[in-house]
């Protein structure tokens, strides 16, 4: 593989993608027929199993809702799922909000449309509670094989994390001076320097802000809030604005957008103390139309076959021992380090918290 | 006293004369049953695009829970909203909004003028090429701005620099000053097309026979012109005003980081980036805002109220313009200088961009026609373009018709409820997008399982059609206030009946801004968002929801392609239109 | 052609009564005119035979078939009455063809082509526009309109013809001329016309009868001639002209053996005969009205047998094709229309004399 060379275009980056999980998934369906042939007890429910994947199959479809927006890798997988089990994916993507309103209002007014959603931890928080749309867990093969750490009491099925780090312009920023830890970001050297998503509000500025404040604690968050940090609440555009020197450093900026900006003049800085991620996986919604579809579906998204795409493209996989064999980048930003994520329960306190320091 | 005028004339029973006609005709003879009819379908139409959604948002206002949860009624959204906070954003709003309201009605109005009245040369391409900034999603011109007028790194200020020898910079974007300019942007070529046929069908005899009243040419643009032009006039300030206060992605893109809050944006985080979404709140205000906003509406019938505005009568006229002799260069100078500003400053970045594998890095290396071939490569967005070139052509025509409708009711009509239904008309431009849009989710949703609209293209076009209602009904209004009534009764008069009419009289002779509006409805689905993202199901993405997905995923690159190609549309769609305008008038 | 008969016509708005109890025959053919001032209800009641205005009173029929009866609710739109009409804009629609225009109302009822084509050409032929056929309607001079709008209320040869002031736009030359023009016209063709004017020589010169309308009210109805020289009273005299309207008191009435009656008069200062519609008693006070044209400036004494009146001469001036003569007698001062020659000084005593059927008397 040659990813950590030129290819940094998102066409050929896809390319790659797809010689990734073909190479995968020829390996997984490979392991899946010699444990089959040799019927090995893998599985203790191997039988059960076997039903589910029978009906999932006579189904034939599944709704997949996705609060991911825009991710070439949704389709991606998507279709190695049709190639798996012969079902039809169809895929209805909007921002966490509106989807989620979407399902709620749906369900309320009795039409159950979609299967799985695909959507982060905080997120499920409120499905399972407030709205009450989602059903309890399957237990299906993969799910028993994940790291621990991400077998949730939230009933959702974890398939990867999206690591937050630090960017910086290499030409604003002398290569002795960059920082190293989220702690540097408080050096007064960067005042008005710092481009940053909005702490104030859901999203990456408030993932910092909440890991921050509970690994190191308030001081250090207050010591950033004197740095004149400027807001932004768009992702993409603001790496490019720091790439085209209107910044030194944007942070947190979501890792795994470096391949994406290869060739620009910036440098991405997995900090000392770790990442802030945000967990994702998938929930099984309440009345499924197609519920044994939907359990293969959340079973595959935790299998090799999706948990390498993944760790290709630099997310924390899931299930242990994907990133073999990654060039030496990808391998390590999907390895990060895990800081710390944010906790639904306690948001409403946290929000008024940040609004309070960074008014 | 002889008087014998109440004399029966004796031949009067000379014959008997008798009721003719069957008895169906006899019984709707009079029209006004038909009439009844008409208008109970009209108000019913117009009522489910309108007025049930915002009865689910007044719902949504009114209950501790959106619709379908369970929860209580109590006040406590339009309690929340009353903090000194809110008066403060809203007292931001409302100054942000005439900032830019008031500025750019007086360049769109001397725009109009320029082209539609004096004899400044090329007018014909300048009209099509000054509103194309109007035709781009802000997004893309807002990134263009950004890159442009940045205090560190923007072109403007690089270039400042480096003719002062300073490190000052010119401008910045990033203010309050930043947030107008490119709400101006829009709002200057929307208020332009809006008013610019009003100008060009007026009959110059009206303001030559004030020159010849000895007023100044000055006087007479005062006080004839503008007086005629103030049902278009009213009601381009009130959409403009009104929607610069909805106005949400320059507030968010240029205000946010220089720390300036307005209305939209607490909606938007109160419905965004909160813990859980208050619905709650963000309908409270926005049902504030709109009832604020209602107060205009009022103002607008008071001022026209019992005037007439008629400038197209039957007498004809010679459509001739002012002769401004050497003037000509400085009004084309004028036109040129804005041209050059915010179209070519900000399109051309837009442009080069698209050619190179980054915006902002224009290096030959860099150099790549690899945006344009994921464009067409993507399957997605030809299916999206399907589908919304189904929509647009469909909900432009669709909302122009009922436009036209309720226009011509509520103008030329004294039908009872007129009122009402110009009211409902205007309903929708007043609720924020992106809370209309949960309203039609509820609404539609909502509806018993039997209808089907949730989940199909057809949620799309109706709320399409109620989202452009508010401009075809104004369009349409501001046309029909010029054309005098004996057009009108002649047809009818000579046989035809009041649908031929309207479509070969009224719809004819209002062509131009029926034209305009249709454009401006189409472009407004081609735009649209906050709705779509919430209505469109698989299969029928339209290309605002893939313009978003690419956004979201950082192609900014593709999403300038897909921009520049909805401009080259808007380009071949005015020039259509103004062509075929043109072949009527050089017959004149 | 189709009569047109309105029965007890009414229009209010609101409180305001705009036409009140209107009766009117106009027979197949016949050329009628509204004459009235401004507000007095003639543009309102030929907008309701048009059926662009419904009545609230009364009903209206076009031939022999009911057009509006607000008794029974019915109302036959004006697009089903069959009507040409010609508006006071013209009402030229600026968006199509002189062709195009003439050519609306066959077109609407789908006529074929071939015909549409021959008969507008020959509507056009008629008011002598055939060569314009092809222009823009925006494009074309006030008469050339005003043709147009003629032509196409002609060409699919409607029931009746209304005309709202379709003269009012011109100049005073071509008034005359279109006017002569299309009375010619309309004689021609036999078209019945309902006329709505404000200018009592364009009514004079046009109309089969004239319909005098005051506040609402018809005054009278009659040839132009019966009007003008027998108005039923002093508000239709004053009407026409500049009158001269003397006050006085019948001495004796008797029958004229013709259809009038013949009064001795006494006014203040004179007396005399003159012709009265209907029998007066003695005593009654009456308006005699005489004609500045009628009457004659003699030399002061010179009477013989006609209605006379003793004065001077006050004002004299020159009008070209005659000259008004103020002659203040002790009844009131007279206007006297003479001939331009005649020369008389300011200040001369004078006879002036009328014969007995240049006055009428009307009751007050």
């Amino acid at each position: 593989m040659t990813t950590n060379t030129s290819m940094s275009s998102f066409i050929q980056k896809t390319s790659a993608i797809q010689k990734w999980s073909r190479r995968f998934f020829m390996a997984a369906a490979g392991s899946l027929a010699i444990s089959a042939a040799a019927g090995l007890p893998a599985f203790a429910q191997d039988a059960e199993w076997q039903k589910v994947v029978e009906a999932g199959k006579k189904e034939g479809k599944l709704i997949l809702y996705t609060a991911l927006v825009g991710q070439p890798s949704t389709k991606q997988i998507a279709a190695a799922f049709t190639k798996e089990y012969g079902i039809e994916v169809e895929i209805l993507e909007a921002r966490a909000s509106e989807i989620r309103e979407r399902v709620r209002v749906e369900q309320a007014a009795g039409r159950f449309a979609a299967d799985v959603m695909f959507t982060s931890e905080g997120q499920t928080m409120l499905y399972d509670k407030e709205d009450k749309s989602v059903d309890p867990l399957p237990v299906t093969p993969n799910s028993q094989k994940i790291g621990d750490k991400f077998k949730l009491k939230v009933p959702m099925a974890s398939v990867m994390t999206i690591p937050y780090g630090i960017m910086i312009n290499t030409g604003l920023v002398k290569p002795a001076d960059e920082p190293k830890s989220w702690k540097d970001i408080a050096d007064p050297k960067w005042q008005g320097k710092i481009l940053s998503d909005d702490p104030r509000a859901i999203g990456a500025g408030y993932l910092w802000f909440f890991s921050t404040y509970d690994k190191i604690g308030e001081d250090y968050v207050k010591k950033v809030a004197t740095q004149k940090l400027v807001f932004t609440r768009d992702q993409r555009e603001s790496q490019r604005r720091t790439a085209r020197g209107e910044y030194s450093i944007y942070m947190p900026v979501i890792m795994t957008d470096f391949s994406d900006l290869k060739g620009l003049p910036v440098k991405f800085i997995i900090p000392e103390e770790g990442v802030p991620y945000v967990l994702y996986g998938n929930v099984m919604l309440k009345k499924a139309p197609h519920p044994n579809a939907a359990k293969l579906y959340l079973d595959f998204m935790q299998g090799p076959v999706v948990q390498k795409i993944y760790a290709g493209l630099g997310y924390g996989p899931v299930l242990p021992g994907m990133t073999d064999g990654l060039p030496a980048d990808v391998k390590a930003i999907s390895e990060a380090k895990l800081y710390g994520t944010t906790d639904t329960t306690r948001q409403n306190e946290m929000l008024a918290k940040s609004k309070d320091i960074f008014k | 006293m002889t008087i014998i005028h109440n004399r029966p004339l004796d031949d009067i029973a000379e014959t008997a004369p008798t009721i003719a006609g069957n008895a169906f005709t006899r019984a709707f003879s009079g029209g006004s049953l038909w009439r009844l009819i008409g208008m109970l379908v009209l108000i019913l139409i117009l009522g489910f695009l309108t007025i049930y959604p915002l009865a689910m948002l007044l719902y949504g206002s009114l209950h501790s829970t959106p619709p379908g949860m369970a929860g209580e009624f109590n006040l406590n959204g339009y309690r929340s909203i009353m903090t000194t906070q809110n008066l403060i954003v809203l007292a931001n709003t409302v100054g942000i909004s005439l900032a830019k309201t008031i500025p750019s009605l007086t360049i769109a109005v001397f725009l109009a003028w320029i082209v539609a009245r004096t004899d400044t040369p090329f007018r014909g391409t300048l009209e099509v090429l000054i509103t194309l900034p109007f035709f781009i999603p802000p997004i893309l011109t807002a990134m263009a701005w950004g890159m442009l007028a940045n205090p560190q790194v923007g072109v403007i200020n690089m270039v400042w620099r480096w003719l002062t020898g300073g490190t000052d910079s010119l401008v910045n974007i990033y203010s309050y000053g930043g947030v107008i300019w490119h709400m101006c942007q829009y709002s200057i070529p929307f208020l332009f097309l809006f008013m610019v046929d009003a100008f060009r069908a007026m009959d110059p005899s009206l303001e030559e026979s004030s020159r010849m009243c000895g007023a100044s040419r000055w006087t007479t643009f005062r006080k004839i012109t503008l007086l005629l032009m103030l049902p278009v006039l009213t009601s381009s300030f009130m959409l403009s005003f009104i929607k610069g206060i909805e106005t949400f992605e320059s507030a968010l893109f240029f205000g946010l980081p220089a720390g300036i809050k307005v209305i939209t944006t607490d909606i938007y985080e109160s419905i965004n980036h909160r813990a859980t979404p208050d619905y709650q709140y963000a309908t409270s205000l926005s049902f504030a805002i709109m009832g604020l906003m209602f107060l205009l509406v009022i103002w607008q019938w008071w001022m026209l109220r019992g005037k007439s505005f008629q400038t197209v009568t039957g007498k004809g006229f010679r459509p001739s313009v002012m002769e401004l002799g050497p003037w000509r260069w400085v009004t084309f100078a004028f036109c040129v200088l804005f041209f050059f500003i915010t179209v070519v400053l900000p399109i051309g970045q837009l442009m080069l961009g698209s050619f190179f594998r980054f915006f902002g890095f224009y290096t030959y290396d860099m150099l790549t026609l690899e945006h344009y071939r994921n464009v067409f490569a993507n399957s997605e967005f030809w299916r999206a373009v399907r589908n919304t070139m189904v929509l647009g052509l469909l909900g432009a025509t669709a909302t122009m018709a009922l436009g036209a409708v309720v226009a011509y009711i509520s103008v030329r009509t004294r039908w009872r409820g007129r009122n009402l239904i110009d009211s409902m008309a205007w309903l929708p431009w007043m609720m924020p997008g992106m809370v209309l849009g949960v309203g039609f989710l509820w609404a539609f949703a909502m509806l018993p399982g039997p209808i089907p609209i949730y989940g199909t293209i057809w949620a799309l076009l109706l709320a399409y059609i109620a989202l452009g209602t508010p401009v075809s009904v104004r369009v349409m209004t501001g046309a029909y206030h010029q054309l005098s009534y004996d057009l009108e009764e002649c047809s009818r008069v000579h046989g035809a009946t009041w649908v031929q009419t309207m479509w070969r009289i009224m719809v004819a002779l209002a062509w131009p801004a029926f034209a305009v509006g249709w454009v401006l409805t189409f472009f407004g689905i081609m735009r649209e968002l906050s709705a779509s993202i919430l209505l469109y199901s698989v299969g029928s993405e339209t290309l605002a929801v893939v313009l978003m997905k690419l956004w979201a995923n950082g192609n900014a690159e593709q999403v300038s392609v897909i921009g520049l190609m909805m401009m080259l549309l808007v380009i071949v769609f005015r020039w259509v239109q103004l062509s075929f305008i043109k072949a009527r008038i050089s017959k004149l | 052609m189709a009569s047109v008969t309105l029965e007890n016509v009414s229009r209010m708005y609101g409180a305001i009564t705009a036409v009140d109890n209107v009766n009117l025959k106009i027979k197949s053919g016949e050329f009628v005119t509204l004459l009235g001032p401004s507000g007095c209800g003639k543009t309102t009641t030929l907008r309701m035979v048009a059926g662009l205005e419904k009545n609230t009173g009364g009903r209206i029929a076009i031939g022999d078939n009911v057009v509006s009866d607000s008794d029974k609710g019915y109302f036959v739109p004006s697009e089903r009455r069959r009507l040409g009409m010609v508006f006071q804009s013209y009402a030229i629609w600026p968006h199509m063809t002189v062709f195009d225009n003439v050519a609306y109302p066959l077109r609407i009822r789908r006529r074929p082509d071939t015909e549409v084509r021959d008969r507008v050409m020959n509507a056009l032929r008629l008011v002598e526009m055939e060569q314009y056929a092809e222009r823009p309607s925006p494009a074309l001079s006030g008469g050339q309109q005003q043709r147009v709008a003629i032509a196409r209320a002609l060409v699919f040869e409607p029931e009746v013809l209304l005309l709202d002031e379709p003269l009012s736009n011109l100049d005073a030359r071509l008034r005359t001329q279109m006017g002569d023009d299309f009375r010619a016209l309309q004689q021609r063709l036999k078209i019945t016309a309902l006329y709505v004017t404000h200018d009592q020589a364009e009514a004079m010169a046009l109309s089969d009868r004239v319909v005098v309308m005051h506040g609402g009210k018809i005054l009278q109805v009659g040839a132009p001639e019966e009007i003008y020289r027998r108005p039923e009273n002093r508000q239709v005299a004053a009407f026409f002209g500049t009158p001269n309207l003397l006050n006085a008191t019948v001495k004796d009435c008797r029958p004229n053996g013709g259809q009038y009656y013949k009064l001795s008069v006494e006014g203040q200062g004179w007396s005399g005969d003159c012709h009265a519609a209907t029998e007066m008693p003695k005593g009654a006070d009456v308006t005699v009205m005489v004609r500045p044209e009628n009457l004659h400036v003699r030399d002061a004494g010179q009477v013989n047998g006609d209605l006379s009146w003793s004065g001077e001469v006050s004002q004299a001036i020159f009008r070209g094709s005659h000259r008004s003569i103020m002659v203040k007698t002790p009844a009131q001062t007279l206007h006297v229309e003479a001939s331009s020659l005649s020369n008389v000084d300011i200040g001369r005593p004078v006879t002036v004399a009328a014969p007995v059927e240049a006055a009428w008397a009307v009751r007050n």
